[in-house]
């Protein structure tokens, strides 16, 4: 019973970040939108790193593609690694506290963010600046009030 | 981890390479079309509610003013049938086969934009349903927007002009000089690639579709040049041009049905 109330809490929250993922931003501020998904696949590989582990994420990267029409496997790969990457530290980032959280969040996102820059490069002429790591940014200063508010939908699904 | 890493890469080089995903694609992308349509919503009822709840007054102002221009562009018609006529008579006594025939289009809504910020990609809610294909050229009421590269059944995705991997064959309206237009990945800003130190351009000069490459039709405005500048120390003239199309602005795009279509179906963008 615990496990599909569970599951209900985690593709509530992969199908809301994926909204918000292609929600309307005006152009200046579109280097700046949070790494949703991202954000909820460390989260919940973090803390239940035995339902959630790199086989979800792989399958939520794929789909992200689809919604975001971007090259299929672009977003896989970057959320198998920092899933995988998540998993293993998940003992680790249950003791720390939420700003040390937050720095881990910086280094995993832009490294999603780099592996997808990889990918873009691969396929066609990316950006030419440094800007796409703006996203990684804002995911980690968001991530203090984040991480509270997805606890508190885990509970309230469990 | 390692096996679904190579996995996502490979996938990677079989979609880009190889375009043998199209079919998944086009289904994820169907399945996005509800997500888009969710995400947009918020805009969509403030959009509404200004035009229905705060706008009443202005509304009778804004009516006036469609009429008028409704009235205005009704004259013009009256000429440009006299031209046409006349246009068909010339040509016939130059015995020239090559004719100027006006294009079918289909008004889509804009539903979606691409959300990564260096993309200029655009989801429209029409698909292979309503007959649209790969290729087709997209247009708004200034000028050419870009073309269709990915379709679906019930939606489209457009790549505007303004796409760094995005050029479209022109030429130049007052002289009929031949040019490539190349998207810089700023919507306000096209580039010019290789013209020549000797060519016959200026700024304000309006650049038009030249209709080789099979892809666009001959003659929509695509853009406006607005810089010219000749660096001795380069082969060519740096030559950048603003769009004619309100590529931010719009929220409805017309896909051109144009008779070379079975032409270009088959091609990839």
């Amino acid at each position: 019973m615990t496990l599909i109330a569970g599951y209900w809490a985690l593709s509530l929250t992969l199908l809301a970040s994926m909204i918000l993922a292609v929600f309307p931003l005006s152009s200046q501020y579109q280097w700046f939108r949070p790494e949703w998904t991202a954000m909820v696949i460390i989260y919940w590989a973090a803390t239940s790193p035995r339902r959630v582990s790199v086989g979800v994420a792989w399958l939520t990267g794929l789909v992200l593609d689809g919604v975001q029409g971007v090259t299929l496997g672009q977003n896989a790969l970057g959320l198998v690694v920092i899933a995988y990457v998540a998993n293993v530290l998940h003992q680790r980032m249950r003791h720390f506290a939420l700003v040390q959280q937050a720095c881990l969040v910086f280094v995993l996102v832009g490294l999603h963010l780099l592996l997808g820059y990889w990918v873009q490069s691969l396929v066609s002429a990316p950006a030419k600046n440094l800007y796409f790591l703006g996203a990684a940014l804002t995911s980690a200063l968001l991530w203090p009030w984040f991480e509270p508010i997805l606890g508190a939908i885990r509970r309230a699904l469990r | 981890m390692l096996v679904l890493a190579v996995l996502s890469l490979v996938l990677v080089f079989a979609d880009f390479q190889f375009h043998w995903l199209r079919g998944v694609r086009s289904y994820l992308s169907a399945s996005a079309a509800p997500l888009y349509w969710v995400a947009n919503s918020p805009s969509r009822l403030l959009e509404w509610t200004q035009e229905n709840l705060l706008r009443s007054e202005s509304m009778a102002e804004e009516n006036e003013r469609l009429k008028q221009e409704a009235f205005i562009l009704k004259g013009r018609m009256l000429q440009m049938s006299a031209l046409v006529a006349e246009n068909g008579r010339l040509r016939e006594l130059l015995n020239s086969s090559a004719e100027l025939k006006s294009d079918d289009v289909l008004i889509a809504e804009i539903i979606g934009l691409s959300p990564e910020p260096d993309r200029h990609i655009i989801l429209v809610d029409k698909g292979a349903n309503h007959d649209i294909f790969l290729g087709q050229p997209a247009i708004d009421a200034d000028g050419l927007i870009g073309q269709v590269i990915e379709v679906s059944a019930r939606s489209a995705r457009i790549l505007l002009i303004a796409d760094s991997a995005h050029a479209v064959p022109v030429q130049v309206n007052r002289n009929g000089v031949r040019l490539v237009a190349e998207g810089t990945g700023r919507l306000d800003l096209l580039e010019l690639l290789h013209v020549a130190p000797t060519t016959d351009i200026k700024t304000g000069d309006l650049l038009v579709t030249s209709g080789l490459g099979g892809r666009f039709p001959v003659g929509y405005p695509v853009a406006k040049v607005i810089s010219v500048i000749d660096d001795p120390g380069t082969p060519f003239l740096k030559v950048t041009a603003e769009p004619s199309a309100r590529l931010s602005q719009s929220r409805h795009v017309l896909l051109v049905f144009s008779r070379k279509r079975a032409a270009v179906a088959g091609a990839s963008p």
